[in-house]
């Protein structure tokens, strides 16, 4: 991905205004530490390793959210999207329950499930599981009729159509899906982490609050930027290189 | 199913909730006949093809083989598959070698064998309409029928010759028959022996082509051939919608 210069020079603008309104005290420094407080702030959380300790809690918290969710997303959404049956019995109790706001179960899971490593995987699952079951559901759904009869015609069987045509065919709104879940599981992962835990991210930003060092909160909110946009480039490029055929399909 | 005939259907009909989109329809194929369904839109020229291969239910038990090939119009392949993919997919040749051969040998009986590793997204329309005629012909047990919904419809008229004449000499190096759906006239009476007119949901004509085989494409600008188009357009004038059929495309 090729990054133009304008939109350098955009985001260099922006970070020298809020330097100079800083450092000038236009603006308090205590509120709003200046871009480059930040950057030593990072330097610091790096030196002293706590940020890799915290990251790679919160990110395998994250992703193990984001696999269970993911599954259970797909399977469903299969299911729903292409039997009827289980589509009339599931897909009412889905939608009931989609409209949540998934941070509004975390009380919840709180209470079911305590404040452990289980209970965050699953608050994080549970979000991921609604785009992930759309994407599925719908992908599914409307696999055209021509595929479905062209696999007829070709006589390759029940089983083997599920799995070699509606699969694949279904599969540019299951990534869809999927990159939303991603964006999803990094919100739940942070707001699981205000609400209880003693490692990651958000535990460490909930922490510098307390000590009121604005400096290390910013540092740690461009890092789970960072990541998240990372992590959707990474899956985006590992889905590219396992299914080549879908960056011609969405051109 | 007598030993000549691919397709017998007499009193075929088919029916949407209340609407009637065919009504008694009497049509019988011959085991390696070219004929040719033309038709205005909505007539039910597709419906006619999805009936016989046995996609939609209808009336009238029609005897039409077990074994066929099906070229779509509208997603004619699957995009997530390579060429090879796609023609191997009906391909159930007992050893690796055997299936390979079969794949190869319709990749090349369509002219892509420079294509063969690439997916549908980076061929050209015609090149996507050769994959598809190749996966149904490869296909296992080997199709008795071929049926073409309009599958030439979308291409350049250049492509489109093109198309007509490997179709034309696909049919007539193997042992099948095909039902031909198409918008145009004069695509109809080139490939086929038969052309049927499709009127108000029932078959209202047909009109019997007697050019040699294999055909020529000079022959669309013999007299014979005018006036057989002349004749089909005539037979449609009562159709409510003309213009929805074209002599020329």
């Amino acid at each position: 991905m090729l990054v133009s210069w304008k939109s350098i020079a955009s985001v260099a603008v922006v970070l020298l205004i809020w330097e100079i309104s800083s450092r000038c005290e236009i603006v308090s420094p205590r509120l709003f530490p200046p871009p480059s407080s930040v950057a030593v702030a990072i330097g610091e959380i790096v030196r002293t390793g706590e940020l890799w300790t915290n990251t790679i809690v919160s990110l395998r918290r994250a992703m193990l959210g984001l696999v269970v969710g993911c599954l259970t997303g797909i399977g469903i959404g299969l299911m729903t999207g292409r039997v009827k049956t289980i589509d009339a019995f599931v897909s009412p109790a889905i939608q009931l329950l989609r409209p949540l706001p998934p941070v509004a179960i975390i009380p919840l899971v709180i209470v079911w499930l305590g404040i452990g490593e289980v209970a965050k995987v699953w608050s994080i699952a549970f979000a991921v599981f609604f785009p992930v079951w759309v994407g599925s559901h719908q992908g599914a759904r409307t696999v055209p009729q021509t595929f479905l009869w062209a696999a007829r015609s070709l006589h390759i069987g029940r089983s083997a159509t599920f799995i070699r045509v509606v699969l694949p065919a279904a599969l540019p709104l299951i990534v869809s899906g999927i990159r939303s879940g991603i964006a999803i599981s990094f919100v739940m992962v942070f707001v699981s982490e205000l609400a209880g835990a003693s490692s990651g991210i958000g535990y460490a930003i909930n922490t510098y609050q307390l000590a009121y060092r604005t400096d290390f909160m910013m540092a740690y909110l461009v890092v789970l930027g960072a990541l998240g946009a990372a992590s959707d480039q990474i899956v985006l490029k590992l889905i590219r290189l396992g299914f080549p055929w879908l960056g011609l399909i969405e051109s | 199913m007598s030993e000549s005939s691919a397709i017998i259907a007499t009193n075929l009909s088919v029916v949407y909730g209340s609407r009637n989109v065919l009504l008694n329809v009497n049509l019988q194929v011959g085991s390696r006949e070219f004929v040719a369904i033309v038709g205005p839109s909505g007539v039910g020229k597709s419906s006619l093809l999805h009936a016989l291969a046995g996609f939609i239910p209808c009336g009238g038990n029609p005897t039409a083989p077990k074994h066929f090939g099906f070229v779509f119009q509208s997603n004619p392949v699957f995009p997530f598959l390579t060429v090879e993919g796609n023609v191997g997919l009906g391909v159930r040749s007992r050893s690796t070698e055997g299936r390979e051969q079969r794949i190869i040998q319709n990749i090349t009986a369509v002219g892509l064998q420079q294509e063969r590793h690439r997916y549908p997204g980076q061929l050209s329309g015609g090149q996507v309409q050769r994959v598809a005629l190749a996966r149904a012909l490869a296909a296992d047990p080997e199709p008795q029928i071929l049926y073409c919904d309009e599958p030439f419809g979308a291409l350049d008229v250049f492509t489109r010759e093109r198309m007509q004449e490997l179709l034309l000499s696909l049919s007539e190096s193997r042992n099948m028959a095909v039902l031909f759906v198409t918008h145009s006239i004069e695509e109809a009476i080139f490939m086929a022996d038969r052309v049927i007119l499709l009127k108000d949901h029932s078959l209202k004509d047909e009109f019997p082509v007697n050019f040699p085989r294999p055909r020529r494409r000079q022959i669309k600008y013999s007299s014979e051939f005018v006036t057989l188009q002349q004749m089909i357009v005539g037979a449609m004038e009562s159709t409510r919608d003309i213009s929805k059929i074209s002599p020329h495309t």
